[in-house]
C-alpha cells in the first residue's frame, strides 16, 4: 500500500514538474524581419531530462532562460553572432546571421556532474522551422 | 535500527526523478546505485555496465566521416576574381590567392556550419550508465558539418559551380570536449580543401572560359 502511494506521489510530482517546466506562451510565429536586420531563433525541444533547469541563452544580447518547448527570437544586425548558455559549463556557438534572413539555434540539455549542461547547436533552416513550430514563445 | 527498505526505495526513486529533472549525473548515479542496492542487487553495474562501457567506447571514437583529402598545394588558378559573400572567418586557399578587385570575374562563396549533439538514450543513461559517466565514460558525440558553395561568374554568365561538405565529430564526457570551436574550425578547413581540390581540378576550364581576356 505504502509502495503504491509513493509511486503515485512520484508520478504526480513528475507530471507536475513536467507541466510546470514547459513553456506556456503563444505558439510559434515567424517574426517579420526588419529591413537589413537578421533574426536568430533560439529554441529548446521538449524533454523531461533537465526540465527543471532553464539556462539563459544569449545571442548578441541577453535572452531568457528557455523552458522545454520554448523559443526566443533575437532581432540583430547581420554578421557573426555568438550565442551562449551556461550552467556548470558553457556552450557557445557562432551564427552567421544573414541580412533579412533567419537562423536557428537549438538548445539541448545534456547530463552534467551536478546539474545538466546546455548544448547549443546551429541547425539548418528546414530542421529549425520544423522543430520550432512545436514551441511556444518566452 | 530497522530500515524500511520499501520506503527507502521509494525515497531514492524520488531522488532519481529529481536528478533527471536537473540532469545531474552524480544525482542519477546516487539514485540508481542506492535503489539497486536497496532492491538487493549486489552488483548494480556489473556485467551490463561493462557491456555499456564497451559500447560507449567503441561507438564514440573520434572520426571524420569523409575520407582524408590529399594535401592541396596552393598554386595560381589562372584567373583572378572579386570575392563576394561573408568571409570574415576565412576562405579556401585558392580564392585567397586569386582575390582581386580589378576584374570582371566574381567568386560567390557561401559557407555554412551546422552542429549535431547526440547522447545515449536518456533511459539507458538513467538506468545504467550514469555512474560510469562519473568515471569518464563518454556521454555523447558532437558532430559539425560544414557545407560550402562556390559560384564563379563572369558578368551574368556562370562559368563554374562547386559544392562540398565535410563532417567531423568528437566524443565528449563530463571532463573533456566541452567546446565546439575547435571542431568547427576543423570542419571549415576540411570543406575549404574540398573546394580547393575541385577548383584546381577545373582550373583549365575556368581559364578557357575567361579566354585570357581578364584585365
Amino acid at each position: 500500500m505504502r509502495e503504491r502511494s509513493m509511486l503515485a506521489t512520484a508520478t504526480l510530482l513528475a507530471m507536475t514538474a513536467g507541466i510546470g517546466c514547459s513553456a506556456s506562451g503563444p505558439a510559434f510565429q515567424k517574426v517579420a524581419v526588419p529591413e537589413g536586420k537578421s533574426v536568430v531563433y533560439a529554441y529548446r525541444p521538449k524533454s523531461i531530462f533537465g526540465a527543471a533547469i532553464q539556462p539563459g541563452v544569449s545571442c548578441g544580447q541577453p535572452g531568457p532562460g528557455l523552458k522545454p518547448g520554448g523559443y526566443h527570437a533575437f532581432v540583430l544586425d547581420p554578421g557573426t553572432v555568438t550565442c551562449s548558455a551556461s550552467t556548470e559549463s558553457t556552450s557557445e556557438v557562432q551564427v552567421d546571421a544573414m541580412p533579412n534572413g533567419s537562423s536557428y539555434v537549438r538548445e539541448k540539455i545534456g547530463i552534467g556532474f551536478f546539474v545538466g549542461r546546455p548544448h547549443l547547436e546551429v541547425v539548418d533552416e528546414a530542421t529549425g522551422e520544423r522543430e520550432i513550430s512545436n514551441c511556444k514563445q518566452q | 535500527m530497522r530500515i524500511d527498505m520499501k520506503g527507502a526505495v521509494g525515497a531514492l526513486a524520488l531522488v532519481t526523478l529529481a536528478a533527471i529533472g536537473v540532469g545531474s549525473a552524480s544525482g542519477l548515479a546516487l539514485g540508481v546505485l542506492a535503489v539497486a542496492a536497496a532492491a538487493g542487487a549486489r552488483r548494480p553495474v556489473g556485467s551490463s555496465g561493462i557491456v555499456v562501457l564497451a559500447m560507449s567506447l567503441v561507438g564514440c571514437m573520434q572520426t571524420a566521416t569523409r575520407p582524408p583529402l590529399e594535401h592541396v598545394q596552393a598554386r595560381p588558378l589562372g584567373l583572378t576574381g572579386r570575392v563576394e559573400g561573408e568571409h570574415a572567418r576565412g576562405l579556401p586557399l585558392s580564392l585567397e590567392r586569386a582575390a582581386s578587385s580589378t576584374t570582371d570575374v566574381v567568386f560567390r562563396y557561401d559557407e555554412r556550419v551546422v552542429h549535431d549533439h547526440s547522447e545515449l538514450p536518456p533511459a539507458l543513461m538513467i538506468l545504467l550508465t550514469s555512474p560510469l559517466h562519473l568515471l569518464g565514460v563518454p556521454t555523447g558525440r558532437d558532430t559539425v558539418t560544414a557545407s560550402a558553395e562556390l559560384t564563379v561568374l563572369r558578368g551574368p554568365r556562370e562559368i563554374g559551380r562547386y559544392e562540398g561538405d565535410a563532417t567531423v565529430s568528437r566524443i565528449y564526457g563530463l571532463y573533456y570536449g566541452s567546446t565546439l570551436r575547435e571542431l568547427e574550425d576543423r570542419a571549415r578547413v576540411e570543406v575549404r580543401r574540398v573546394i580547393d581540390e575541385a577548383l584546381y581540378k577545373n582550373a583549365d576550364h575556368l581559364a578557357a572560359a575567361t579566354d585570357g581576356t581578364q584585365p
